[in-house]
């Protein structure tokens, strides 16, 4: 049954996985275990910002390691209309969103002329300054204390107070991100990210206008990036430099995307499963006094997945499931 | 507000701290010049070299410059590590797979040493940092002035290493950039030795690197990643395969932090580096004087 589930369409496996997922959350709210399902939002907000990440890098080759910037625009961004001028963060997403992606066409000129291990750096780098940025502008971002945001419940302005709520946000915003990733998978768009991934020189040979499809992808991933950092702030009610533009925020999408299987569709989900799940295991077992042993699972797991799996579990396990010889699907190289 | 006198202590102490910078990015250019390994984990090579020293300093009050042969040795077996259970076992997936296990890395001595220090900035009580030196109008503080000292001795013998030396030449020639990995292989170089040593030598200028700068800068779990962005700042404005580039580079960034200090505040100092960074990225790819 399992290998007929991994054989049919993604698009109705979307379907099958979110009324699957209602399913599994609906015991927990009628047990009122809140912890579960805020455990579960937040998986489900992990494999949405692993899957953004993954549109730049699994499908089009460019390897990030600042996506906090983006995360912690998307949350300042909406949380300063909020604050400042009452504008709801419902509204405030999307503006949020489409700052990021001004940010990624601003940056992306220069940044995306680099190539391979220069781009990756250069995020890098981007993420700081992003951080520092933050940091100075204090008149308006709180600097180093942040902001809060407003303690209510008000629907209105994308405060709830049932965790379940959050849950089906966190849940709808996923499987449109999985439709739209799956939707550009099969396009001529994904078509020229898969090519650039493979050999950016060959594909520019043969009239792929490469430096196009790398801005597209980068503005997508900063777009939806963006959105996710309104989504966080909202659940987490402050927002700050320590807390949503640290290299750990960066550090985890990459993990995430990485544990799971770049390139996917399943593999951030699958991901951001293991991970959150280690990570709460860790924070509850061992509380506050032990700070660092997540990392140090982060590190190990990665190390073991680019050693002995360097496609990520996701299709790993499908090979081991449905049969298939390695080897069919290489892994994009980086120059 | 910006006098002569001004300028010329920004440019004296850019100097030195551009040499200290040029000793920490040495070992990065090492493994990404010849060995092709983009370390990652760079920043934290230094990081657990900066806490060996703390600890040895503090428990047994010895003078940090003292410790520089035990954190040689300390950065050597680091170099060899990685190079064996992280370099040599993700070949296959290319350059990334190298770039995310190394990262690996990375992650888990910053665990590590969260786990172990807790989140506590420390620093080194030493008589080099109480020292300040005085030349005319300049100031000069004591541990920079011997941290630079002691990097440019570094960098001087890895130079002459290079140049003079059989074994210099071989790890010139098993590298991409100065010779071609597969004729060295058929000269009857031991392509695998030279590539294990070149990462040892990297560890080795890591390690005193961390030595050096533990003397006058604290020491944070998190503060390897801040030496790792330098690093590559560094070696990235040098070019890959060039040392009289990387200190120049060091020197670049050391003179344009002092200016950041001085224009938007100490601790934001960086921004200008990065955007300097960014900018040379984008108007020369190759670095300032990159050979490929």
């Amino acid at each position: 049954m399992l290998s007929e589930i991994l054989r049919s369409k993604p698009f109705e496996n979307i379907l099958k996985l979110s009324i699957l997922l209602i399913a599994i959350s609906l015991p927990f709210k009628l047990l009122k275990l809140h912890f579960v399902l805020y455990v579960m939002t937040l998986i489900l907000l992990y494999g949405y910002l692993g899957q953004c990440w993954n549109i730049l890098y699994g499908y089009a080759g460019q390897l990030s390691f600042g996506h906090a910037a983006f995360l912690g625009m998307g949350a300042y961004v909406s949380t300063i209309l909020l604050l400042r001028f009452g504008i709801t963060p419902w509204v405030g997403m999307l503006v949020s969103g489409a700052a990021c992606a001004l940010f990624a066409l601003i940056i992306g000129f220069p940044l995306l002329r680099l190539k391979g291990a220069y781009f990756a750096l250069a995020t890098l780098g981007m993420a700081e300054v992003v951080r520092l940025i933050v940091l100075r502008l204090d008149f308006i971002t709180g600097g180093g204390r942040g902001l809060l945001l407003p303690v209510v419940t008000s629907p209105r302005l994308f405060l709830f107070g049932d965790i379940w709520h959050w849950f089906l946000i966190a849940l709808g915003m996923l499987i449109f991100l999985l439709a739209v990733s799956y939707k550009i998978e099969g396009s001529r768009l994904g078509m020229g990210f898969k090519a650039i991934k493979q050999d950016e020189e060959a594909s520019s040979s043969v009239g792929v206008d490469v430096f196009k499809y790398k801005i597209i992808a980068l503005l997508l991933t900063a777009f939806f990036t963006g959105i996710g950092g309104t989504f966080y702030a909202q659940l987490v009610g402050y927002i700050r430099p320590d807390t949503i533009l640290t290299p750990e925020r960066s550090d985890e999408i990459v993990v995430v995307a990485v544990i799971g299987g770049t390139g996917t569709l399943w593999g951030p989900l699958i991901g951001s499963t293991i991970l959150l799940s280690i990570r709460q295991l860790i924070y509850s077992l061992l509380g506050g006094s032990y700070a660092g042993v997540h990392l140090i699972v982060y590190g190990i797991l990665i190390i073991l997945i680019v050693t002995f799996a360097p496609e990520g579990l996701c299709l790993t396990l499908k090979r081991k499931i449905l049969g298939i010889a390695e080897g069919a699907r290489s892994p994009g190289k980086l120059s | 507000m910006i006098t002569l006198e001004v300028l010329l202590q920004i440019l004296v102490s850019g100097v030195l701290l551009g040499g200290i910078y040029a000793l920490a990015s040495l070992g990065l250019g090492l493994s990404w010049g010849i060995v092709h390994v983009i370390n990652f984990a760079h920043g934290e090579w230094i990081l657990l070299s900066m806490y060996a020293s703390y600890w040895l300093v503090n428990l047994f009050g010895v003078d940090p410059l003292l410790l520089i042969p035990l954190s040689a040795l300390i950065g050597a077996g680091i170099g060899v590590f990685t190079q064996k259970f992280l370099v040599e076992t993700t070949e296959r997936g290319g350059a990334l797979a190298t770039i995310l296990s190394t990262f690996g890395l990375s992650l888990t001595i910053i665990g590590t040493s969260q786990l172990l220090w807790k989140s506590y900035a420390r620093t080194i009580p030493n008589r080099y940092i109480e020292m300040v030196i005085k030349v005319g109008v300049i100031r000069i503080s004591g541990a920079h002035f011997v941290s630079f000292l002691v990097a440019i001795a570094l960098i001087t013998s890895i130079y002459i290493l290079f140049k003079k030396t059989l074994t210099g030449k071989a790890i010139l020639a098993s590298s991409e950039i100065f010779g071609d990995a597969e004729v060295a292989l058929l000269m009857g170089v031991n392509v695998k030795r030279i590539k294990l040593l070149t990462m040892a030598l990297a560890g080795i200028s890591a390690g005193i690197a961390g030595n050096l700068i533990a003397t006058f800068y604290y020491i944070h779990p998190y503060i390897g990643m801040l030496w790792c962005i330098l690093a590559f700042v560094v070696v990235v404005l040098a070019g890959l395969g060039s040392l009289k580039g990387i200190i120049i580079a060091g020197v670049i960034v050391g003179i344009l932090e002092c200016l950041g200090s001085l224009i938007i505040g100490t601790a934001y100092s960086y921004i200008l580096v990065f955007l300097a960074f960014i900018l040379t990225l984008y108007l020369r790819p190759r670095g300032l004087m990159g050979r490929r």
